[in-house]
Formats: structure tokens, sequence, C-alpha cells
């Protein structure tokens, strides 16, 4: 028994333990379900787009990778059937367009996608031969030749040049031209397939001259002439001459001037071209100009100076005139290292044409701007580019040495990091250790070391001179040349949160690297006259914070720094010390990091609004080589006090009792005592650059002569004296590296755009880093983007102030004026009734308002906007005046706090009755345009601006031919200036597309002219078109299933069915195939309901109608006999039978022999406790036989 | 007196400019072709009044009429979008393949709709006249984007008869030219999609350049997006578009 339960428990251990796997493995495998999937196509027939699933259509495949990683999705080059290719193309879409599709290469390397000259006519353009060919087809009078050879568009276009030209005189016109063309009757310049950007400017010159593109003969002054040329009939070619060179053209020579080719040519009278009047130098940026046409310069006579929030001149070269194609950096404020402004980004502008443009890197400066001088003939230029942001692998992959514990380590870490730093394909810079200042730093703390060691008669290797130098200009630490923004904030919404969610880019981890500690050591012994002394001092004073802050910096937006609005933020920075506060006194030692005056610390805003602009002499788009850069004073400094700290660490830590001479010790332990040898060899405890673990080494003991062993003697009583009688503390400080803050409470939100730089260049440099950078009030509203709206805006979460809302006089009706009172304004003089009303208010911030009729409505239960949707300072309506009537509007807004007025803001205007002359506005229809609609028919109602009656028709007529009237109130009793008069219908919808014309007419008879046009596209009705099972069934479990068709969705639908007045979903549905599977049911006629609907309300009902015959009696005992040993007993049907000694439950008993109708078991006892079963299940009760 | 006189002779001049336009009006070749030419004209102008607003959203909105969810940056109000979509860790993007013949399908059904809302009345020309005009049930629209411009032609074939069947004049096609270049700035922005596929970034300094400042191509940088503003420098039509990209 008690084996019996300890085998149960061990099983049951077992069972637990392999359950909890099994459980956990089910949670890991278990498959969430995913938001987002590529669609091989969507339900609108978008291909390959990576959207929400819902949107996919279902008749297609679908994955929860992204697209360019799916199979159905890969890209490759797609040639179109348009003669065209595609690179980087997917595949179902290339294939859903009809094009040939080349999986995962260029298009370049197929020879159909290969351009070249094609010759149609006297067009010349550059095309595949398939796109040449294909526009061949369309003028099959011209003739077609294909040049590959020719694979640049200026030599295709410069062969039109080089035909002979000449005057090509036709029966109505004469031509400049070639002889081609002229004599297989080419088509006239505006019917031209392609032109070359020079044909273009000869062409619209020509037809803005006259008016036509060519001039025909009938308009020229000389009658006489006129009649010869009228009955000329025919084509002639006149080599090489003018057409103001025929007699027959009676074109005048020299008439006018225009641009052609880039330079300025004569056109005679019939505006034919002649020779040239003035060459300009496209490549000494000279173009005809359309306007003046004369050769003007093409450079950018002025540019845009680009001031710092604080005045100062960012960079010295802006501002200046630029040639024509010279393109420069400009910036926020200074520029790499770790000075960049938080929120900061760099732009390229150009100078094209007399134009600047702005190009912005990528934000976050994801992209830097990069420039180098180069030559243009023989001027000098910038070239400048923005370049991607390599930094993630400066301060981690290019950092090892940090982590390593010997000399020997550092030294070679220090040249991988080194190697690994300076690779031209990362954005790294290596800040080295021959600074002046790191080196002085240093030179303080191997003194105080040095000076430990003698007081310690330490014999550490480190104690020796010559053993790691942390000055070695070969050491350094690696650090991002341009530190990128991070996203130092928590988005308020899920959406906007995707937009910006920089996976790789933590900003904790990213700042946490540069986290450092720091050791100062304490000791006092018989040699220092039990004072205290120190090692590595430089922990407790400001340089070490200081130079901790300054790695930090670097990474990224960490620590303590200015934004781009000149307000600097030392909120992340964090001091910790193991004695508690970062303020205090150590054993004569004070240290203050609490009070810092980090702005003065840093060399205030002025040090970081100039730019020294990155620069480089080999200047490579692909790739860059050597940087220069600004000094660093504190770069390495944190770095080597580490390291010296570390050394100190273990010199201090060897301070203790002496331990015996070991042979074969090998210690690794922080405060191991080091091995001391009785003269000869000896090897000391290891030393460790970044302190604390040693690793004692073997050491040996040798015999040495008499005397010596008395001196050895008096050295160890006098060591051991020393050792005994030392003391040693130490401090550490731990500098954290935190993501940067914005500063709190203030409104420089609005200086997100640059309005100087807007109102010169028209563009917007505010963007949702920078405006979060400026303070932790901004909010940024993404609708806002790019619009002349207010995109970051001012909120303070201690804000109790609803918005302050005033009159905006320039948005009234012209010909109205306000006269203003406490809380409102009235709207002068009294306009006509029916007549459209504009007006507007202002908030003191940016908000959101609505409006009502009544006063005294909650902001929340206002049933209209006043003005657009969008959260903005301005707010404009436009509304009905309601005739003979007060008419009055009681506006609240509420601000990005959520924060509405209480009070009501009201506008008023009376109206007069006047006379109406204007029709009816149909305002709105309760139906979309272009709405899909199930079944025949659909009610409709359209919202009219006054009181009117409609018509409608299904053809375009006038309103009174309109068939069908419609059901309107007309009441002009309902006083509300934007009340909603509505005409109602129920209109028939055919399959297809339903076109319906709406014509009103008011009270005063004004009719529409133009009809009001609905269009609305009946959906094919939804039908069951197989259902399942039928007929008599004896199954214990019955599905059903059922087909649909049809409907706005080719028959996916979902489908229910009804059983004991119940309703329930089919477990299978929402696809074109439903099934479920049905509880047990009797014997007896069913007749289930099923109902389908799709996703714009097409139903379609069917019945499911069987029988169900199963079984449901327990087999019966006919007769038992036994015979010699065995019992029989039979069964009325095929069933199961078990048995037991006693009473037990089917199932747990032992079966008898036989499956049919007799069973048998072997006789050894004298009683048989039998149950059977049958194939339905059907048990029967416990019976039992006494053999 | 002078006044009743007045009025007899506006109304008898009303009553004369009628008489000709109808009661003596002949059904002869050059009448039936006026005709055709006053409806041809009407027609015209109908294409005319409803066909730029399209023909500009679809600039606007980068080759797409009615963008769909994940497939537009909104950005100055406007759903600007991707032709060319991200691929995630790979500075090249996914080609969406926007097609002439995409953006003709697109004007075709939107020009149909808004054409058959404004065209003129045929029949009512027959009015008072001894003249039939047949016009079919539905009329086609087949747009034709072109480098210069673009045409919009309605297939809508009317026949005009004189009742004794002795004239007869008939048109099929009524086309209005638009003064877009969207056929350029589409061959533009094909280019500049190539250079993003295959490079990653497009550097409209040295295209402008090459193309003698005959574009002005504008780059924006809505994280993590680029918009590319395309216009000729001598049309203000604009044709803009957004190349999908990601979080550093």
């Amino acid at each position: 028994m008690a084996s019996l339960i300890k085998t149960k428990a061990f099983f049951e251990i077992i069972l637990v333990v392999m359950s909890i796997f099994f459980i956990s493995s089910l949670n890991v495998s278990a498959q969430q379900p995913s938001e987002q999937s590529c669609c091989e196509k969507t339900k609108s027939g978008e291909s390959c787009v990576y959207t929400s699933s819902e949107n996919c259509d279902r008749r297609f495949k679908s994955s929860n990778e992204e697209c360019s990683e799916s199979s159905f999705c890969e890209t490759g080059c797609c040639f179109n059937d348009d003669g065209t290719c595609s690179n980087s193309a997917s595949k179902s879409t290339c294939e859903s367009k009809s094009g040939l599709f080349n999986k995962g290469i260029s298009c370049s390397s197929i020879q159909l996608c290969n351009k070249g000259c094609c010759i149609l006519g006297d067009n010349y353009f550059m095309a595949t031969k398939q796109q040449c060919q294909e526009k061949s087809n369309l003028y099959k009078n011209l003739k077609m030749e294909f040049n590959p050879d020719i694979t640049d568009e200026f030599t295709c276009i410069s062969q039109l040049q080089n035909k002979e030209r000449g005057c090509c005189v036709q029966e109505s016109e004469c031509i400049y031209t070639d002889r081609l063309s002229c004599t297989e009757g080419s088509m006239p310049p505006e019917q031209s397939l392609v032109q070359s950007p020079w044909q273009q400017s000869e062409n619209s010159q020509q037809a803005s001259a006259t008016g036509n593109a060519v001039s025909p003969l009938v308009n020229q002054q000389n009658s006489q002439q006129s009649n010869q040329q009228q009955n000329y009939i025919g084509t002639i070619f006149e080599t090489g001459k003018y057409c103001s060179q025929v007699p027959l053209c009676g074109c005048k020579a020299k008439h006018h001037k225009g641009c052609y080719d880039g330079d300025v040519y004569w056109y005679d009278s019939c505006n034919n071209r002649e020779g040239i009047a003035q060459d300009c130098d496209f490549s000494n940026n000279n173009l005809c100009s359309k306007d003046t046409l004369k050769c003007e310069s093409l450079d950018c006579k002025t540019t845009f100076d680009k001031k710092a929030i604080n005045g100062n001149d960012i960079v010295g070269y802006d501002g200046v005139p630029r040639r024509n194609g010279e393109s420069w950096c400009e910036y926020d404020g200074a520029v790499g290292f770790g000075q960049d402004l938080v929120g900061s980004r760099h732009y390229r502008h150009l100078c094209i044409s007399g134009e600047e443009f702005i190009e912005p890197c990528k934000d976050f400066r994801e992209e830097f701007c990069l420039q180098a001088t180069g030559k243009l003939q023989t001027f000098n230029i910038l070239e400048a580019a923005c370049i991607s942001n390599r930094w993630k692998d400066c301060a981690t992959t290019c950092n090892t040495a940090k982590d390593k514990k010997t000399s020997a380590q550092i030294k070679l870490a220090m040249q991988y990091d080194r190697t690994c730093c300076e690779d031209p394909m990362k954005s790294c810079f290596w800040s080295a250790a021959n600074n002046e200042n790191i080196k002085k730093i240093s030179g303080d703390a191997q003194k105080e070391l040095s000076s430990a060691c003698t007081d310690l008669n330490s014999n550490e290797p480190s104690c020796q001179p010559g053993d790691y130098q942390s000055s070695d200009p070969g050491n350094g630490v690696c650090i991002p040349i341009v530190p990128p923004g991070l996203k130092f904030w928590n988005d308020e919404n899920i959406e906007q949160a995707k937009k910006t969610e920089q996976a790789t880019a933590d900003p904790v981890k990213t700042c946490e690297t540069a986290k450092r500690t720091c050791t100062t050591y304490f000791y006092k012994n018989l040699l220092t006259g039990y004072d205290w002394k120190k090692v590595n001092t430089i922990c407790l004073k400001k340089d070490f914070a200081l130079s901790a802050m300054s790695y930090c910096k670097s990474l990224g937006d960490c620590g303590t720094k200015y934004n781009i609005a000149g307000k600097f933020s030392k909120l992340a920075f964090k001091c910790e010390t193991s004695d508690g506060p970062c303020k205090g006194n150590k054993h004569g030692l004070s240290y203050n990091f609490i009070n810092l005056d980090w702005e003065k610390e840093v060399g205030g805003l002025d040090a970081y609004t100039k730019a020294k602009p990155l620069q480089t002499k080999d200047f490579d788009l692909n790739g860059y080589k050597g940087m220069g850069s600004p000094d660093n004073p504190y770069g390495l400094a944190n770095m080597l006090v580490t390291s010296i700290g570390g050394i100190a660490g273990t010199v201090i830590s060897g301070v203790g009792l002496l331990m015996p001479v070991t042979t074969t010790a090998t210690t690794t332990v922080a405060a191991s005592m080091p091995a001391i040898t009785l003269g000869g060899e000896g090897a000391l405890a290891g030393i460790s650059g970044t302190g604390g673990a040693a690793s004692g080494a073997a050491t040996s003991v040798s015999w040495v002569p008499l005397f010596g062993i008395l001196i050895a003697l008096v050295v160890a009583a006098f060591t051991l004296v020393l050792q005994l009688t030392a003391e040693t503390d130490q401090i550490d400080i731990t500098i954290s590296c935190l993501p940067w803050q914005p500063p709190y409470g203030n409104k420089d939100c609005e200086k997100c755009t640059n309005k100087e730089i807007m109102e010169k260049l028209n563009f917007d440099t505010c963007s949702e880093y920078k405006c979060k950078s400026l303070s932790q009030n901004c909010k940024w509203i993404p609708e806002n983007e790019g619009s002349n709206r207010t995109s970051c805006i001012t909120t303070n979460i201690n804000d109790v102030n609803s918005p302050k809302i005033k009159p905006w006089p320039e948005a009234l009706t012209k010909g109205f004026k306000i006269t203003e009172f406490q809380n409102g304004y009235q709207i002068t003089p009294s306009p006509e009734g029916y007549a459209l009303v504009s007006f507007g208010i202002l908030t003191d911030e940016p908000a959101t308002c609505k409006y009502a009729l009544e006063p005294n409505i909650k902001y929340d239960s206002m049933p209209a906007d006043f003005g657009d949707v969008f959260i903005d300072n301005k707010h404009m309506l436009t509304l009905s005046a309601i005739p003979n009537k007060l008419n009055e509007i009681y506006i609240k807004c509420k601000d990005a706090n959520n924060i509405a007025n209480e009070a009501d803001y009201l506008i008023k205007f009376k109206a007069r009755g006047g006379k109406d002359l204007t029709p009816p506005i149909i305002l709105s229809s309760s139906i979309k345009n272009s709405a899909v609609i199930s079944g025949t028919s659909t009610p409709l109602s359209l919202s009219i601006n006054e009181p009117s009656r409609c018509r409608y028709s299904n053809k375009e007529t006038t309103y009174e031919q309109m068939e069908n009237p419609m059901v309107c109130s007309t009441d002009s009793a309902i006083n509300s200036p934007s009340a909603k008069f509505t005409c109602s219908t129920n209109l028939k919808i055919n399959e297809g597309t339903n076109i319906f014309y709406f014509k009103c007419s008011d009270l005063s008879n004004n009719i529409n002219k133009e009809s009001y046009i609905l269009t609305l596209t009946g959906s094919p009705q939804l039908k069951i078109t197989s259902t399942s099972p039928s007929g008599e069934l004896d199954l214990n479990t019955i599905t059903i299933e059922a087909t649909t068709e049809g409907g706005s969705n080719d028959g996916i639908a979902k489908c229910s069915y009804t059983l004991s007045s119940k309703t329930y979903l089919f477990n299978q549905t929402d696809s074109t195939e439903h099934s479920t599977d049905l509880p047990q049911l009797s014997i007896g006629s069913y007749s289930i309901p099923i109902s389908c609907k799709d996703s714009i309300g097409n139903s379609a009902d069917a019945t499911i109608s069987f029988k169900v015959t199963r079984d449901i009696t327990p087999p019966n005992l006919m007769f038992v006999y036994k015979q010699d040993n065995t019992l029989t007993i039979s069964t009325d049907e095929p069933s199961a039978c078990e048995y037991s000694n006693k009473d037990f439950a089917f199932g747990s008993g032992t079966l008898m022999d036989g499956q049919d109708k007799d069973h048998t078991l072997t006789i050894e006892k004298t009683k048989y406790s039998i149950i059977c079963s049958d194939s339905f299940n059907n048990t029967g009760s416990l019976f039992t036989i006494y053999p | 007196m002078f006044v009743i006189i007045g009025i007899i002779i506006a109304v008898l001049l009303i009553l004369f400019f009628y008489a000709r336009q109808t009661i003596f009006f002949k059904p002869n070749q050059e009448n039936l072709n006026h005709i055709l030419t006053e409806v041809s004209d009407g027609i015209i102008e109908c294409i005319g009044d409803v066909g730029k607003e399209p023909i500009i959203r679809l600039g606007l909105q980068g080759g797409y009429l009615n963008p769909d969810d994940d497939t537009f940056r909104l950005y100055n109000d406007t759903r600007i979008s991707y032709l060319c979509y991200d691929i995630p860790k790979d500075e090249q993007c996914r080609n969406r393949m926007l097609l002439v013949s995409d953006m003709e399908f697109q004007l075709n059904d939107a020009l149909k709709a808004r054409i058959l809302g404004c065209m003129p009345n045929i029949k009512s020309f027959s009015r008072g006249r001894p003249i039939t005009i047949e016009v079919p049930n539905d009329l086609k629209v087949k747009t034709t984007i072109k480098i210069k411009d673009i045409d919009a032609t309605v297939l809508y074939s009317i026949v005009i008869r004189s009742k004794d069947s002795q004239y007869k004049v008939q048109k099929g096609e009524f086309t209005k030219t638009f003064d877009i270049p969207l056929g350029d700035l589409y061959n533009a922005a094909h280019d500049i999609i190539d250079a993003e596929t295959t490079s990653g970034d497009f550097d409209q300094l040295f295209y402008m350049i090459a193309k003698k400042a005959d574009y002005k191509i504008y780059k924006y940088r809505p994280y993590p997006d680029k918009i590319y503003i395309l216009k000729r420098s001598d049309n203000p039509y604009q044709f803009q578009f957004a190349v999908q990209g990601e979080p550093g």
C-alpha cells in the first residue's frame, strides 16, 4: 500500500511537472493574433499593402510578415505592358497589371528595359523599344526609328539639331523643319507626342506669340501674295533656307525673339525659328529668360542668412550669393561631438536657377549634412549632401576597452576600438588622449598613485613607471560624430507612437552606456604620519561630473543640454554617492555636485549657437573619410579617471595582513594580498586597469645566505608594522546618464516654426521632435503638419483657464461690421433672409469650438462644430440667415487640455424678410455619394438650406420634367440659421450603377439650374446557394453547412442559425462557406432556419431540414447461458459489454469478449455485474449474474 | 404711347429671332453643322468645367483619387499617396507601380459622373425645328494623359437629321484638352522612384541641373517619410507623392 501511494505520488508529481511545461509551451507557441498583415490584395483592389488584417481580401493570400518578406509580394523588376519598367516592384502588383515579373533583379540588367533614342517623325525622346513601338502605333503616319546606342537624353535630342533643316512649304503653311518631316508630312507641333524641354519652350513661345503653333498663310497682310499662296498646291522643301527667305511664304525676317534650347533666337512673323540672337551658356549659368528674352544669370543673388536663437550667425558662409548648382549645409546650432542642440536638425540648401531650395536631412539627426569645397570651372563652390548617421556602433561595439581588466587587455582593446571607430562606413569619431587637458588630469592622478605606491610600499606592476599610461596617445574613446536625436517623451496615443517608434534607439539604453562610477581612496599609515592621504581625488572634483556629462552628451540627447530655443535643462542629471548625498566632506576633502552652475561650466549658449560645419576634403557621397573636430576638453577624462582609479583600487586593496608564502597560489580576489618572495623571483598579483580583480600567481621560495635572511626578516617586520597600522577608506561617486528632458513652464512652442524661413522660403521647420524639445508643455498636432495651422501648441498641465474668445473681423462677409459687447458681438446691418453670412472668432490658445442655438448647453452636448474640426486659433462659420428673426449663435470652445468655456459667447444678427432671389442649396444627403446599397430600395433625405420642394429623376432634365417628387418639410417656422430643411424619398435601386439627379424649388419659385447628383451602386443580392444536410440521419454529431454568393462582397457574409428559440453564429463563418456542429439531437424532424448578412446589410434566409433516426435505446439482455467454464450473454443489438465483481460504471470494468450480440467471459467468481453499451453510446443499466 | 410702341417693337424683335431659329429654320447641311457645333461646344464646355478638379486632385494626391488607409501620408491636409513602400532595414523601397493607365482609368470614372451632371440637354436643340436628334443612352469617357497635356474625350454619338432625312450630320467624340503636363511630371516621378528603389535616395540638384531647370522638385521630410513635389517651371500644376520611410 505504501509503495502504491509512493508510486501514485511520484506519478502525480511527474504529471504536474509535465503539464507545466506543456502549458507554458502552449503559451509560447500560441500565435498572437496580428493586427497588421501584408495583403496580396485588399478589398479595394490595392495589391501588396501592409495594413490592418480586416482590409485583406480573403480570396487572396495574406501574411503577418512585411510584404517584402512574403513570397507573393517579393520584389523584382516588372516589365509593364506599356513598355516601361518598374524597379523593386512586387510580384503580385506586377502580375495584376499584366506585367512580366523578374524576381530579385534590377531592371538595368534586363535588355528590354534599356532606353534608347526613339525617333518618331521629328520627335526625339528617350524610351524603351516597346514604348517607342507603342507610340508609333498611335501615329502610323510617322516613321519610327530606335537607336539603342544613344543612352542619354542630350545626345538623343541633339540629333534633331543635326538634321538638315529648311523651310517646308505646304498647302497652307510654311514650317521651318527637317527634310524628313516635311516630305513625310509630320503633325503640327501642337500634336507632338512628346517633346524635349527645348522643343516645348519653342512651341510655347510660338503659341504665346500668335495663339497658333503655326501661323497659316492666310494671315499674310499682302493680299496679292495671299492669293498666290491660296492657289498653291503641293510640298516644297527649301534646304538651308529660313521661311522668311522664301517669297512664297511672305514671312518677315527677325520679327521677334524667343527662347529655344536655352538660347535666344530670332523668329519670323510666321513664328518660324531663324538664327541665334544671343548665345547663352548654361554651363556658365546663363539661360534664356522667357520674361526678358535675354540671357540671364541663373545664380542666386541672395540666400537666406540663418540666425541662431541668440542672434548669432550660425555659419559664416550663408546669406551670400550662390552659383547655380551650388549646395551648402545649414544647421540650427553647433554640430557634432555632443554639441548639437536638442530638437535640432541639419539642412541642405540648393541654388537652382536663381531659386533657393531647402532639403531637410532626416529628423532626429538620423542624417547629418556634410559639405566639401569643389571646383566648378574656375570657381570654388560648396557641395553638400545629407548622409546617414550610422552612430549605433560607436559607443558599444567600438568601445570594448572599458570592460577590460588588465593593462595588456586594455591596450589591445584600444587598438581594436580605434580601428572599429575609424571605419569609414561608421559615423564615429575617435576622441584621443593627446589633449593637453587630459594629460594634465591624467598626470595629477598618476602623481597621487605614485605617492600611494611609495607610502604603501607597494610592488604592484602599475606602480612601476613605464606600465600602462592612461594618457598614451593611442588611447581614446569612440563617440558618434553627430549625436542622434532620441525620443525622450511618451506618446499620448498608440497611433502616434507607432509613427515615431524607434525600435532600436531606446533612449534609456543609449544613454546609460555613459554611466560612470569613480572611486576616491583614502589611506593612512606610519609613513603618512597617520594623516589621511587620497588617491584619485578627481572623482570628488567637478571635473569628473563634467567629464561624465561630456561623454554622456556625446551619445545623443542625453544629460544636460540646451534645446533649440536656447533653454538649458539639467533635469537629466543624476548623482549618487556611496555615502549618500552628492554634497559633503570626506576626510577633509569636500565635494558638491548639487550646486554646479551647469550653464557656466558648459560655456553658455553662445558656445552652442555657432557651427563649425562638418566638412571633408574627400567628398564621397557613399562614405566619408576623415573628419576635423573641435576641442573636447573633457572627452576622455572620465575614462582615464576610471582606469587610474581601478589601478589605485588595487594598490589600496593590497593594504592588509601579510599572507604566507605559497608555491602554487593562484587567486582571483578583489582584496588579495601580494605574495612576497624571499629574494629572487616573485610574481605579484596581476593588476587590472579598471580596478578590483586581481589574480595571484605562483610564487617560489629559494634559500639564501644567512645575512640575506636577516635583512629579509627586518624588511618583513617593517612591512608588517606598516600594514598592521594602516587604515583605508573610499567613496564611490556615480554619475548617471539619463535621456534629456525638456524644460518646464514656458511658451516656446510657437517657436517650432521659424517665421522668417516660412516667409522667405515658404518652408516649415516644425516637426514632432523639435516641438517636444521646446518644453514639457508642447503638444504636437499631427493633423496640422505641413498646413498653415500651428502644429506645435502650448498646453499647460496646470492650466485651468478655458480659451478666451474674441471677434475675428477679417472673417466677416464684406459689407457688414461688428459691434462688440461683453461676451459677444452683433453683426450689422441686417442681412437679407436666407443670405449666407460668414463670421468668425479668435481664441487666445489653440482650441476647437462648437455652437448651439440655445444658451447654456454644455460644450460636449453642442450639436455642431463652429468652423472645421481642427485645433486652431481661428474659427470661421457660414450660415444662412433666417428671415424676420434675430439669429443667435451660442459658442463655446475647448482647449488642448480639455478645458471648455462655461459661459457662452454670443454672435447675433437680425435678418430682414427680403425678397428671396436665390435658389435653394442642397447641402447634403443622408447617403454618401458612391455608396453601395443593399436591397432594391433605400430611404434618402436631402438637407436644404431653406424650405423647398424637391424632385428627382434618373436623367438630367429640368425641374418640371422630373418625374419623382419628394416629401419635404416646408415649415419655415423652424427658426434656425443652421436648420436643415429636409426632403425625403425612397429610392429604387437596381443592381449596378444608379445615378439620381435632384433639383429643388423654394417657396419663392427659385429653381436650381444644376442638379445635385448622387451615384449609388446597387449591390447584387446575397443568396444562399446550398445547404446541408438533408434526409434521414443517424449520426451522433450533425454538421450543418451553407454556401453564400452575391452581395456586396462576393458572397462573404456572416450566418447564424436558430435552434430551440435561440440564435447562434456558425462556428465557421464570415466567408462564403459556413458550417457548425450541432449538439446531440434526439430522434425527430428538424427545420433549422439560417440567416446570412453581409457587411452592408444584404441578407438571405434559408431552412435546413432533416430527420434524426438515431437509435436511443440501450442494448437489452436476451439470454444468458453457461457452458463449461464460460458464461455467455446475448443482447438484442451489437454492443460492448463489461463486467466486474462489484458495482461499477461503464468504462471502468473489464471488457467481455465479443463485439456483436454475443459476449463471453471465463467464470472465476461467483458473482458478476455486467453493463452493456451500443455504438450510439446508449448504455444499459447494470445487471448481476450468479453463474 | 412711346413705351407701348417700344414694348411692341421689342416683342416683335423677339418673335422675329425666335421665328428665325424655328419657323424659318432651314434644315440644310450648314444649319445642321451649326447646331452640331453648338452642341459640341456645350459638351466641351461641360468637360472643361468639371474636368479640372479631379485632375488637380489626382496630382495633389500622388496619382490616386481615393487613397486607401495605409497607402498615404497626410500632409498639409492632403492625402499624399505613397508611390514607394518601405522595406524594413533596407534603404531601398518597394515600388507601388503607379502606371499612366491607372490614372487614366480613375479619371475616366470620375469625369463620367461629373460630365453626366453638366451635359447640355441635347434634344432641346430640336425643339421647334424640323430636325431630329439621336443620342445614345450612355456615354463613355476616355482620358489620355500626354506629356504636355491631357485629352478628355467623351464618346457620345450624336446624329442630327433633317426631318425629311435629306441631311444628316453626326459626331461621336468630343475632346477637351487641358493644358496640364501630368505625363511629363509623371515621367519625372518615375525617375525619382527609380532612384529611390535602386539607391535609396534621389538628388534633386543634379536632376534639375541636368534638365536645365525645367522642373522644380521640392523635397520634404515629415518623419520618417519623404514627400516630393514636382512642378514644371512654366506651369503651376503640381504632382506630389510620398516615399515611405522607417524610423532609424
